[in-house]
């Protein structure tokens, strides 16, 4: 008999000796680099760690920091700010990047160019996106203000330092960078649609909005849902765009709370509340993406089970 | 679907160069401002037609040494893929390849790795590396972004690997090759475009990232990004600099980017939609 080969349904012991083999480096590396850093964490958000009063040594605190966070209206603030953050951008993210695909969803010269350009945002430096969009929406001499004048709307409004307009700024930069993921993804469904349907669709007779709404858009679904679960995972962990364009000011107004977290580990230097914002705010996440997540999962598996019927 | 020449047709030209222009108006007049003096930079109306200038880019290595930082990003994002793809590869192979139990959980429990921020385990690897002098290293920034982009080296490579037939395997068996023989010399060379794209989706992650590297470097071990920003606070914000140094950063992660758009899909939704 093949070495290797398994009995049915037994996984034999070579197989699972070799793939132990091949698979301890990445394990040991992920255990040492990010397991056990989040079980120390748990830790830490016990204690009270100062780089400056405690000099980095870990003084017990019980539950001590998370009374203060549950209280703390800073840290309220900051989750308001990252559910808005994230819900406002990505809903658009979301409208904009489905009718550009729509829009591209058909033959046309130059279309392998288009779809080549049209995803250079994902890959610029996220400084350098924050960088190119503070200046456009520099109060004085940035383009943005400069057009609001050409066009003859009054008002020269100082978009990053006005606690109003400064979170949908940050939006702005973000809607820029992260469309194209969308409409990245959603062409590649689009793609795997079979030509029958449509097919059929014309010989029933069918309007072109129609066939939209009956045939693209259901079968888009998986795309797009794995698509905004993706940009809620990468949504969340937001940080360098914000910090670069306004430093969660003015205020507290753009302050998510990564950002927070950051401020207050790294330029007041309580480590030990920092990793307590942090841990709480993960694990809410978590739960959250994982319950959405598990529910189109399953969803997804309903539909598929109906089709094969 | 819709006939040359009509109505319909123009509509879709007008709108397809509308949303084009929106998103390559930015890029383009960063690379724009980097070439301005600084009087044509803040020219209202903006000027589009001026003569070119490099002095920022001179000034930038003349004067504010990046080449330093260039050299700091490229060991930096060079040497964390490197380690990535070796840490990764097989086990990646193992996880496309191997039937055993728990295989599917450990698959998940390394996409955990994606979801979980960045910053949770930087507070205590924070601690843990000042402790042991690591803080401000190139080395522990290598360490950082090896692992956080294993996941993405990891599923990506589950994908190629996947689409390599299992007889080759069997049959290296057969003539006597061991395990991991088969795999460098009968499997490796067969995705190697695979591992090209995965290398480059690993560099642009490495390159661009920002905070781990605000947070772990010193002056000397900087890279471009924290390079970047530490310019806009010490003299007020010099744009024409700044912009140069931002086409600097940007211009070869674009280049890439666009090289592995093919495999882009796979990548960046780990395999969960075909590209």
């Amino acid at each position: 008999m093949l070495r290797g080969r398994n009995r049915e349904g037994r996984y034999s012991a070579y197989q699972r000796r070799m793939a132990l083999r091949f698979l301890a480096p990445s394990i040991t590396a992920l255990v040492a680099v990010v397991m056990l850093p989040t079980v120390l964490a748990f830790s830490v958000a016990f204690h009270q760690v100062d780089l400056v009063r405690t000099a980095g040594r870990f003084v017990p605190l019980g539950w001590g920091n998370f009374v203060t966070l549950f209280r703390d209206a800073r840290f309220a603030n900051s989750l308001l700010v990252t559910l808005r953050y994230t819900t406002i951008s990505i809903g658009v993210q979301t409208l904009a990047g489905l009718s550009i695909a729509l829009l591209l969803n058909r033959t046309f010269r130059g279309k392998g160019i288009v779809r080549t350009l049209i995803i250079a945002p994902m890959f610029v430096t996220p400084v350098v996106v924050g960088l190119t969009w503070r200046m456009f929406f520099d109060p004085s001499a940035g383009i943005i203000n400069y057009l609001i004048g050409q066009l003859g709307f009054g008002g020269q409004p100082d978009w990053l330092g006005d606690p109003g307009l400064a979170l949908p700024a940050v939006i702005v930069a973000d809607v820029w960078e992260w469309t194209p993921f969308i409409v990245l993804i959603i062409m590649a469904g689009l793609d795997s649609i079979p030509h029958e349907l449509y097919e059929a669709a014309v010989v029933d007779g069918a309007g072109e909005l129609q066939t939209i709404r009956r045939i693209t858009l259901p079968l888009l679904l998986p795309a797009l849902a794995i698509a905004v679960v993706l940009r809620i995972v990468d949504a969340n962990k937001i940080f360098d765009v914000i910090y670069v364009m306004t430093r969660g000011g003015p205020g507290l107004a753009t302050e998510t709370t990564n950002l927070y977290a950051y401020t207050t580990g790294f330029q007041y230097f309580r480590i030990g509340y920092a990793t307590t914002i942090a841990l709480v705010f993960t694990l809410a996440v978590t739960t959250v993406v994982g319950t959405i997540f598990g529910r189109t999962l399953r969803r997804t598996a309903r539909r598929r089970a109906q089709h094969q019927e | 679907m819709v006939a040359t020449g009509s109505p319909g047709r123009a509509l879709f030209w007008v709108m397809l160069i509308a949303v084009l222009a929106l998103f390559l108006f930015p890029p383009y007049w960063l690379v724009l401002t980097s070439l301005k003096t600084f009087r044509d930079a803040f020219a209202l109306p903006p000027k589009v037609f001026f003569t070119p200038t490099l002095e920022h880019y001179v000034d930038l290595f003349a004067s504010k040494q990046l080449h330093l930082y260039l050299f700091n990003s490229t060991v930096i994002a060079l040497g964390a893929t490197l380690l990535s793809l070796a840490l990764g590869l097989p086990g990646a192979y193992a996880l496309a390849r191997f039937e055993f139990r728990g295989r599917k959980q450990l698959g998940l429990f390394m996409l955990g790795v994606r979801v979980a921020p960045p910053i949770l385990s930087l507070f205590p690897l924070y601690v843990i590396f000042s402790r042991i002098g690591l803080v401000g290293s190139r080395a522990s920034l290598i360490l950082m972004y090896m692992v956080f982009n294993l996941p993405l080296a990891i599923w990506l490579m589950m994908v190629f690997f996947r689409e390599v037939p299992p007889e080759l395997r069997e049959s290296a068996l057969i003539d006597g090759c061991r395990e991991f023989q088969i795999f460098r010399l009968v499997v490796l060379p067969l995705v190697k475009s695979g591992l090209v794209a995965t290398g480059i989706l690993c560099v642009i992650q490495a390159w661009n990232e920002y905070l781990m590297a605000l947070v772990l470097t010193k002056r000397s071990t900087q890279t471009l990004p924290v390079a970047i920003t530490s310019f806009m606070t010490y003299s007020g914000i010099e744009w024409g600099p700044i912009a140069a140094a931002g086409v600097i950063v940007m211009i070869p992660m674009v280049v890439f980017g666009l090289l592995v758009q093919r495999n882009l899909v796979k990548g960046l939704t780990l395999g969960a939609v075909k590209g």
